[in-house]
């Protein structure tokens, strides 16, 4: 069976974020922030869940192999900076060690007692917000075979790749359908790459999570996005039935129109893979 | 001028929080907690402040006398548990010596390095959250009327009656803003009745704290709460000021969208009506 392969040392798993980074990232979600901001507020916290789900007393142990490639204008590049900013992927001991910076941020929360209490957190930065320029989708995506190419070559016992794929706009290249299929044919023993898509809304509701079809989406675009997406392995499917989503046989990796919980639950569903093991 | 009438115990003032436990206050806030829960949390805790700032070497004074009315299903009734029934209206005197019962809590406290620090408070609860049914808002109001009436009557150059309406939905009982002018038109020689209406948010939108002008929101209910409401008076003004809000001439009496912290703000800022004299 694909996607049971156990993650250890040995078998470390990859996950890669590809972030658009284009001009229309900057536009404002209902809540006051730029897309672009709260798409970089979830990766980062996505970012520090996976280095403290590999902190064991030992150390923070190499379960996963973490790239960030953004895309915006012309450019194509690493989303990490600092000593990151060498190659795409790295293992997670090496990220958890090179934040660009550790932010203290503030947030209000019930006190448990009718009241507000402020909490201050230690928020770690490894990826800043940009926006600008075109999308080129079909650029970022031929970067991203390579770098999974590169990466299932020398892991060919390990659980395959996940990519999540982050973009509110239409590729600027030409049609990105082909690199991504192209993608979704790279594997390992355990199963071929997952990619999944995200559209984030521009506000005004209508949202479509993990659909089986592309009848509800409107636009070729999104359809597009629809067919560039692996179906949901089993145990991601239930994980994401239990947060409350319609899942049904055949439910793709796709939200359209993601509000911001639905940003951060694509975040949370994509980089839960079945099993690490204590080894 | 109106709103300057001292409150003594010879010269009280009212106060009538009408909350709403239609279904969906059912719906989880981003702590967790539902917003009936939070809610009923909140009244809690501004009843036993009210008590709090009427306790002086001699025992309770009464400067307040407080209803709850609750509405849901079909009808509207007291918010009070069975021993607090009869009246409507109850001096604080006779809350403090009759909560329902005393829950321990462990309350969140900011501690000296802006860590958190877990205390076990003793938590008096009046007021118990409910959830189920239609939002029987005029019902709701109407019951306002028929407290205040009375106590008007009774009580004709008092500091005039405060009302606290909480809720998220939308009337499923008729039009209540001509049962907000009624109650509106209530009032003493110091002034007419102030109604102040929280619209309870579970999600992420922008709260609208104290606006001036109703073209700022977009929902057609969220524009007649913000019609039904009274103009902010000065006291109000004030606090409101001096937790950091902006309050432009001609500001209401009203919160759209809050969350958590503008829910806690929003009783604290409508429950001072003026400082309680000593006497």
């Amino acid at each position: 069976m694909p996607y049971e392969a156990e993650i250890s040392r040995e078998h470390p798993t990859c996950f890669l974020f590809v972030i658009d980074q284009s001009g229309s990232m900057d536009e404002m979600t209902e809540a006051g922030r730029s897309k672009a901001n709260f798409v970089a507020d979830v990766l980062n916290k996505t970012l520090y869940t996976l280095v403290t789900s590999c902190s064991k007393a030992d150390g923070v142990r190499n379960y996963f192999d973490v790239g960030v490639i953004a895309y915006g204008g012309s450019e194509v590049t690493t989303g990490f900076g600092g000593a990151l900013s060498e190659g795409i992927v790295h293992p997670i001991q090496a990220i958890s060690e090179h934040t660009l910076r550790v932010e203290e941020r503030k947030k209000k929360v019930d006190d448990g007692a009718g009241g507000i209490v402020e909490l201050k957190t230690k928020f770690p930065i490894w990826f800043d917000p940009k926006s600008a320029g075109g999308t080129p989708m079909r650029a970022a995506l031929s970067k991203t075979i390579e770098t999974v190419a590169d990466w299932c070559e020398r892991h060919p016992g390990s659980y395959p790749p996940t990519i999540l794929h982050v973009t509110d706009g239409q590729s600027t290249d030409g049609a990105p359908e082909e690199a991504a299929e192209q993608l979704r044919q790279l594997s390992t023993q355990h199963g071929q790459a997952l990619l999944f898509n995200l559209h984030v809304a521009s506000g005004g509701g209508g949202e479509i999570v993990f659909p089986t079809a592309d009848a509800g989406l409107q636009d070729e675009y999104s359809k597009t996005l629809f067919r560039m997406s692996s179906p949901l392995p089993a145990h991601l499917a239930t994980l994401a039935g239990d947060k409350g989503y319609t899942v049904a046989d055949g439910s793709r990796g796709f939200i359209f129109n993601g509000d911001p919980q639905c940003i951060v639950d694509f975040f949370e569903i994509g980089t839960r893979p079945k099993l690490v093991a204590d080894r | 001028m109106s709103y300057q009438a001292e409150i003594s115990r010879a010269s009280p003032t009212a106060i009538v929080m009408v909350m709403d436990q239609s279904t969906s206050m059912s719906h989880r806030l981003t702590s967790g907690q539902s917003k009936a829960a939070f809610v009923a949390d909140v009244l809690n805790k501004t009843l036993y402040t009210l008590i709090t700032s009427c306790s002086k070497a001699d025992g309770v004074r009464d400067y307040f006398h407080v209803a709850v009315v609750a509405y849901s299903g079909e009808t509207a009734h007291s918010g009070f548990h069975a021993g607090l029934k009869g009246n409507m209206l109850h001096p604080v005197s006779c809350l403090a010596d009759a909560p329902l019962r005393v829950e321990t809590r462990t309350k969140k406290v900011a501690g000296l390095n802006g860590d958190v620090v877990e205390q076990s408070v003793r938590f008096p609860i009046w007021f118990e959250p409910k959830s189920g049914g239609k939002t029987t808002m005029c019902a709701g109001l109407t019951a306002a009327i028929e407290i205040l009436e009375d106590w008007c009557a009774a009580h004709p150059a008092t500091y005039p009656p405060t009302i606290l309406h909480v809720t998220d939905g939308h009337p499923s009982d008729g039009n209540p803003e001509p049962i907000a002018d009624r109650l509106k038109k209530l009032g003493t020689s110091d002034g007419s009745c102030l109604l102040f209406n929280l619209h309870v948010d579970a999600g992420d939108g922008k709260p609208l704290i104290f606006p001036n002008d109703e073209r700022a929101i977009a929902d057609r209910f969220g524009k007649a709460l913000f019609r039904m409401s009274s103009l902010l008076p000065p006291h109000a003004v004030e606090a409101a000021a001096s937790k950091g809000h902006d309050v432009r001439p001609g500001a209401r009496a009203f919160v759209f969208n809050a969350g958590i912290e503008d829910i806690a703000d929003f009783f604290d800022i409508g429950t001072r009506p003026a400082v309680a004299a000593d006497r």
